[in-house]
């Protein structure tokens, strides 16, 4: 892991370096040989093929290897940075919440240090209320901008600010709730494309109508809105 | 990560969410005190669509029937001669908005404006204020801010 990421880092911070010679090498420039002759070269002895090799040759296995000896393993330049293809992943999260049922699909995608999410749960009410028998009670929408402070292959931690919509249709089509919410949330890879998540959100702000942290009977609960979930990500 | 690693971060993940339920409640006290004024006389003032003055619509029956769905009225009524305890006044007006697109149509917008109070049989204002909405047709407008009127009237709940 840590090989792929010094690769990683040696590819973003300089993407120029698999083309400078390495020391000892010679620049094509300095190449005597490399300049086209139409008299017949006499094939040079070893010892000055060693300290001076043409073009052609320096793209050829070394001299030792031609006399048997094991090639030295050679780090082959990715294709593409890993992270490119990993900037996206998929989810479904299960909100932790007294007398409801809240699920849903969930999105991210970004780079590294940034990364926007984006969340819809339905909504289900399991403790009947004398307003409500029970059943769908609405949709959660949540948009959010997060910062990684972490973000290894394994684990991601991430702290972002955005917004919860509550569109309770289950009561009526206009009613709407809102909070403005602040959030951190951990990512752990269990493999290479499935991993687990644990998101811990308050709000610091919120309509009339919402409240987090308050029972129906009005009794002062925990204000932290805990979600789980499983993510998927390209391979 | 190994699997015994993995099955300890699942297990963990579970322990800690098993008792962390949070409540979460959506809540509606009500504007108006419903035990106090259980009952309502509904009269809405309306204009005629210009455009078709043969088409009369009676908004007061329909705000009622809102009210009789959604508020938390016991009783809603349009009939003058039964007792209430709240009389709801709405008077609604249209303004018509035409505007130019891109394509040179000319478009035309509705914009309602419903003004409300909710006063005791002797004129006392117990509520009052002003809702606003924009559709597409002239009997829309109206409707639509009317469901907005009524929206002020939901029946207090907590869920």
């Amino acid at each position: 892991m840590r090989g792929s990421l010094l690769l990683s880092l040696g590819l973003v911070c300089a993407p120029a370096g698999a083309e400078e010679p390495t020391e000892g090498e010679a620049l094509p420039e300095q190449l005597p040989a490399s300049e086209p002759s139409e008299e017949p070269v006499p094939e040079p002895p070893a010892v000055e093929l060693e300290s001076t090799p043409t073009p052609a040759a320096a793209s050829e296995p070394s001299w030792d290897s031609r006399d048997g000896a094991e090639p030295e393993p050679v780090e082959a330049p990715a294709e593409t940075p890993p992270e490119l293809h990993r900037n996206l992943a998929l989810g479904a999260q299960w909100f932790l919440v007294e007398g409801k049922l809240m699920l849903g699909p969930t999105l991210r995608g970004g780079h590294r240090w940034f990364w926007v999410h984006a969340e819809t749960s339905f909504v289900f009410v399991t403790k009947a209320a004398d307003a409500f028998g029970g059943g769908l009670l609405g949709s959660e929408l949540g948009i959010a901008a997060a910062l990684s402070p972490i973000h290894t292959e394994q684990v991601e931690l991430m702290l972002g600010l955005g917004g919860d919509f509550y569109w309770l249709y289950g009561l009526h089509g206009d009613l709407w709730e809102a909070a403005l919410s602040t959030r951190a949330s951990g990512h752990f890879w269990l493999s290479r494309s499935i991993g687990v998540f644990g998101a811990l959100r308050v709000y610091p702000a919120a309509s009339r109508g919402l409240e987090l942290g308050t029972r129906r009977s009005g009794e002062a609960g925990m204000p932290l809105l805990l979600s789980l979930g499983l993510e998927w990500r390209p391979g | 990560m190994s699997r015994i690693g993995r099955r300890a971060l699942l297990a963990s993940l579970i322990a800690l969410g098993a008792p962390a339920c949070a409540p979460l409640t959506f809540s509606n006290d009500g504007e108006i005190d419903f035990e106090k004024y259980p009952s309502a006389f509904v009269s809405v003032l309306a204009p005629v669509d210009p455009e078709d003055n043969s088409l009369f619509t009676d908004y007061s029956a329909y705000l009622a029937g809102e009210l009789r769905r959604d508020s938390g009225f016991e009783l809603v009524t349009t009939d003058a001669s039964r007792p209430a305890s709240l009389v709801l006044e709405v008077d609604v007006a249209v303004d018509v908005e035409t505007t130019t697109d891109s394509d040179g149509r000319t478009v035309t917008r509705y914009h309602g404006i419903a003004d409300f109070r909710a006063l005791t049989p002797a004129g006392g204002l117990v509520l009052g204020g002003s809702e606003e909405d924009t559709s597409d047709t002239f009997g829309e407008a109206i409707e639509d801010v009317l469901d907005e009127v009524a929206l002020r009237f939901f029946a207090p709940y907590r869920i």
